[in-house]
């Protein structure tokens, strides 16, 4: 007789593990198929990499003022995709600001390996909305709808050259004409993002 | 740290990524390899078997170690990709950049050939 299903929501207080334990939930959930019905195993790992990206954001970046770290995760299956909710107890960010941050630094000629996090998280995320809670706390909520992540982010890696033959794997969505170098950037969606400043 | 590296040619290393290439050992990684740069290696294989998390962060190391080498005429390979990293690599559309082996073995076999390893001048750059 099966056990009962994965939990649909976790609460996670060690900065240190945080980023194992979401994705060792994310694995039982798979495993146990809980958002089949929502979501094939692509728009899963979708959903768990936009939450890794975000979590990762909050371990390198939240300040908690002193305060006990909580960070909760909900997810809840719609009937196209996955609508997630991350709240956590820091003091919050500008999320304009950084997103503008990012976009700058992708757009310089050797750009940094790092600060792309939200514009990973936000390309292939829809209905995007970060805002501080009545409470005080932090809430991100975003849905994953697979059919409608774009093939290609925005130009995340601009890339000067590349492999002079088609690639060994497979390369969904590669459409003739396409060009190297273009990581990204053509038939990109437009993000939806809403951010209200943190207190 | 979960990735390991070993030579396999004194040219061509061998990466096995482990569970993780993100945000928390990139910067290990990345010295790591660059360590075998200086000893002469220019090919790198990545070993994605097994591996649950590529984040935007480890990405963009790997994408800095193929800035680094393709002037010199080296490549960065991606083998044994596992599902996580193929959706990462299919978002991103990387698999434009980094060549797909299904194995590691076929990815050493593939860059051992003279004509598929160019070690001297700078490919032509078709973007």
């Amino acid at each position: 007789m099966p056990g009962p299903p994965p939990p649909l929501a976790r609460r996670f207080h060690d900065l240190g593990t945080v980023v194992d334990e979401l994705h060792a939930l994310f694995a039982a959930w798979a495993d146990a198929g809980t958002f089949a019905d929502a979501v094939d195993d692509f728009g899963l790992c979708v959903a768990q990499l936009a939450v890794h990206e975000w979590v990762a954001n909050l371990v390198q970046h939240a300040a908690f003022g002193g305060r006990r770290p909580e960070i909760a995760l909900a997810v809840a299956a719609e009937a196209d995709g996955l609508r997630c909710v991350i709240e956590d107890n820091s003091d919050g960010f500008d999320f304009q600001r950084q997103l503008g941050r990012q976009e700058a630094l992708v757009a310089e000629p050797e750009p940094s390996e790092r600060g792309r996090g939200l514009l990973m998280m936000i390309a292939c995320t829809e209905e995007l909305l970060y805002e501080p809670t009545a409470d005080g706390r932090q809430r991100l909520a975003f849905v994953v709808r697979p059919a409608a992540v774009p093939e290609s982010l925005l130009p995340l890696f601009p890339a000067p050259h590349a492999h002079p033959e088609p690639p060994a794997g497979p390369a969904p969505g590669d459409a003739p004409g396409d060009t190297a170098g273009d990581t990204a950037g053509d038939g990109a969606a437009e993000p939806s993002v809403t951010a209200t400043p943190a207190r | 740290m979960s990735f390991t590296i070993q030579k396999a040619t004194p040219t061509i290393a061998v990466v096995r990524v482990g569970k993780a290439l993100d945000f928390r050992n990139a910067a290990e990684f990345k010295a790591s390899c660059q360590e075998h740069v200086r000893t002469g290696v220019r090919y790198f294989v990545l070993d994605f078997s097994g591996t649950g998390i590529l984040d935007s962060t480890g990405l963009g190391v790997i994408f800095s170690l193929y800035r680094q080498l393709t002037p010199v005429g080296g490549q960065v390979v991606f083998a044994s990709v596992s599902r996580p990293v193929q959706v990462v690599v299919q978002l991103t559309r990387t698999y434009k950049v980094f060549r797909q082996f299904p194995t590691v073995e076929a990815a050493v076999e593939a860059l051992s050939r003279p004509a598929a390893a160019p070690a001297a001048s700078p490919p032509g750059g078709t973007a």
